[in-house]
């Protein structure tokens, strides 16, 4: 299987089709590192095809082989920085969007449950700094080694550690008492 | 829907570097890795790859990459005396201009050709005086020939700027007094930093500005600076919003913005006390009815009001209009410009979110100095901008279906409001700014175009009934002279 640098060099050399297969490869993993961002699917789904956008418009200053995956993260890092200083967007309700669920399963009460568990979680990620989310997303949910994290961040290795061990510190604490925010507040 | 961001990955617990977490903060990175996430379907991936081809054939051709060009070589000899003159010119040049400099005071450079601009911001105080800065946050511009015509008065740091520095707040009070606050280093271009921040300030129109260096705290960035008086004015400094929190920090200056203080920053390590900013909401600006007064505005649980000059703040409700049922519960969905007048005048548009899922933009105002708030009757529509004059006038502006529906408001006992609407040029999306001149029939809103890729700028000459789209210039550089003051 071409690794990623082949394709992006093999794309930047006029073949198209290798371009497709980043793309296939990256946008689900883009979304989700988005939603765990800023917590809301749609914009995640907006901001993952504005990094590809991005990506071939930047296209000329890569080159191979550069690791791909950092480069890719830190468009989207920039990105999803742009939109929370964009204060034309300031006014999104974020801890309200959860993902919609199937709601397959065979016993209602522990589907209820594992939702509650869901709203505590994106509670509890509320506290953290933007800093801390990425963190926690690149090493958790894109599963990105501690130097490609420290790649995308422009940090040391042991900036990552220490954040990653920080942010998840903070996130047991607002875990612990399961005091869950209600999304509908009173005036 | 699924339970993993990479479909491939390699299994959570394998990963060495987690191995050498406690146990109890291995199981919360189970947990939080098992935090389900959208999923894009196969027919949406599809259709990005489809639109990034078609965008690389219009925009990004030539592909692919060319190679180096090849350079051809010539003696050595000539290699070389071509060097020795070269170096010769630089070093004449330079010994030149310094000679040039010691005898003679700097002088402008000559005028730039005349170009169209773009604006991002804009604020005309009569018919021919105003300041504006550009659309990619790089410029400050002044005029006193109209909004047709316009000279860059930017502050020597701004100017001399070649990175990706970005202004990130300005205020400009009138004609001649305006703040500005630059970011060297802004998120978007490249790492966070907690490189300082450079309020600049002028009291001549930008023909000269003295600096102040603010040292943040973290990588915080100016959402909003806002004076009062020229001596004193306040900086909300933002660490960024998401998940429906944001925290910010609170700076006030009392000698027109040569030192700061900190007044308050709200933390996300510890719970709320009595007289502290939440860090849960998202703040939207700050503003100040008198030197003592104000608000902090924002998606919270009401409003955050203080009364020692942004020391302490206390949250204040706002009664329900009279035409809700009393037991309606509500929160705020949004909110505009908390608008503040002499003689102790506010007015506040709010959002209002209904339990029952219905959303009911208002509008608040006190006569006070803001320690009652009276709902004053609805807006048509919640607008992209909001501005009022005074207590009694105001115009609101939003964009639908390719129109602009540009609203007039006067309040007698509530406010009632009179709705014109004119064709916009099909690429505007949203309005971003509103601004109307006191006693004049003309007014200026900046619509932004191709989904926030540039603006527009229209203009009324009969109190917004008719709308068109006209272009500034930039006429000429007038450079700066500068002082600095540090904090």
């Amino acid at each position: 299987m071409a690794t990623n640098e082949e394709l992006f060099q093999e794309w930047q050399s006029g073949k198209a089709d290798a371009l497709a297969t980043l793309v296939q490869r990256y946008h689900a993993p883009l979304v989700a590192h988005f939603y765990r961002l800023l917590g809301d699917a749609h914009l995640a789904e907006d901001l993952a095809q504005d990094t590809f956008f991005r990506l071939v418009r930047n296209a000329r200053s890569y080159r191979y082989p550069q690791p791909f995956v950092p480069w890719l993260y830190r468009i989207a890092r920039n990105l999803a920085l742009n939109y929370q200083q964009s204060a034309y967007h300031r006014y999104v309700d974020l801890v309200a969007d959860l993902p919609e669920t199937l709601i397959d399963d065979a016993d209602p009460q522990a589907w209820v449950e594992r939702q509650e568990r869901q709203a505590d979680l994106l509670n509890a990620l509320a506290h953290l700094s933007f800093d801390q989310r990425e963190v926690l997303s690149l090493r958790f949910g894109q599963e990105l080694s501690v130097n490609e994290a420290a790649e995308v961040l422009g940090v040391p290795v042991g900036t990552v550690k220490s954040r990653t061990f920080s942010a998840l510190r903070l996130l047991r604490t607002y875990l612990e008492p399961t005091s869950r925010q209600q999304t509908e507040r009173r005036f | 829907m699924t339970n993993s961001d990479h479909q491939h990955a390699a299994p959570f617990d394998d990963q060495s570097e987690t191995e050498q977490l406690p146990e109890e903060l291995r199981q919360v990175a189970r947990r939080y890795a098992q935090l389900p996430v959208p999923r894009p379907t196969p027919e949406a991936t599809n259709r990005l790859i489809a639109r990034l081809q078609v965008s690389v054939k219009q925009d990004l051709s030539p592909f692919p990459v060319r190679p180096p060009r090849q350079r051809r070589r010539i003696s050595p000899f000539l290699e070389m005396l071509a060097a020795v003159l070269v170096v010769g010119v630089v070093v004449g040049s330079f010994l030149f201009v310094l000679a040039s400099r010691l005898n003679h005071p700097p002088t402008p450079p000559a005028s730039v050709k005349e170009q169209p601009i773009t604006f991002q911001a804009l604020r005309m105080f009569d018919a021919t005086n105003g300041w504006a800065t550009t659309f990619d946050g790089e410029q400050v511009l002044h005029s006193s020939k109209g909004v047709l015509h316009w000279q860059e008065v930017s502050p020597g740091r701004i100017a001399r700027s070649t990175s990706q520095g970005q202004l990130e707040a300005v205020d400009f009070m009138d004609a001649l007094r305006a703040w500005v606050v630059f970011n060297p280093h802004p998120a978007s271009s490249g790492p966070l930093t907690q490189e300082p921040l450079f309020v600049e300030r002028t009291t001549d129109g930008g023909r000269t500005w003295q600096e102040t260096t603010i040292v943040r705290q973290s990588s915080a960035f100016a959402q909003q600076i806002t004076f009062l008086t020229p001596q004193v004015g306040w900086l909300l400094l933002s660490e960024g919003a998401a998940l429906g929190s944001e925290g910010v920090e609170v700076l006030r200056t009392t000698n027109g913005g040569a030192t700061w203080q900190i007044m308050t920053r709200t933390s996300n390590t510890t719970s709320n006390l009595p007289g502290s900013l939440p860090f849960a909401g998202v703040k939207s600006g700050i503003s100040f009815i008198n030197l003592t007064t104000g608000w902090i505005t924002g998606m919270m649980e009401g409003l955050y009001q203080t009364h020692d000059g942004g020391t302490t703040w206390y949250r204040q409700s706002l009664p329900l209009p009279d035409t809700l049922p009393p037991a309606t519960q509500a929160y705020l969905a949004a909110t505009g410009p908390l608008l503040t007048f002499a003689g102790s005048e506010g007015i506040f548009p709010v959002e209002l979110g209904l339990s029952d899922g219905r959303v009911i933009p208002e509008l608040y105002r006190t006569n006070d100095g803001g320690q009652t708030w009276q709902a004053a009757g609805s807006l048509p529509a919640w607008p992209d901008a909001i501005t009022f004059l005074n207590r009694q006038e105001g115009w609101a502006a939003r964009v639908q279906q390719h129109k602009l529906l540009f609203s007039y408001a006067f309040f007698a006992g509530d406010y009632t409001w009179k709705t014109y609407s004119e064709a916009l040029p099909p690429s505007v999306t949203q309005i971003t700014e509103l601004n109307f001149v006191s006693e004049e029939t003309t007014g200026w809103i900046i619509g932004e175009t191709n989904e926030g890729q540039s603006t527009l700028l229209l203009q009324t000459t009969d109190r917004g009934q008719t709308w068109k789209v006209v272009q500034p210039l930039l006429e000429a550089v007038a450079r700066a002279s500068e002082g600095t003051a540090g904090t």
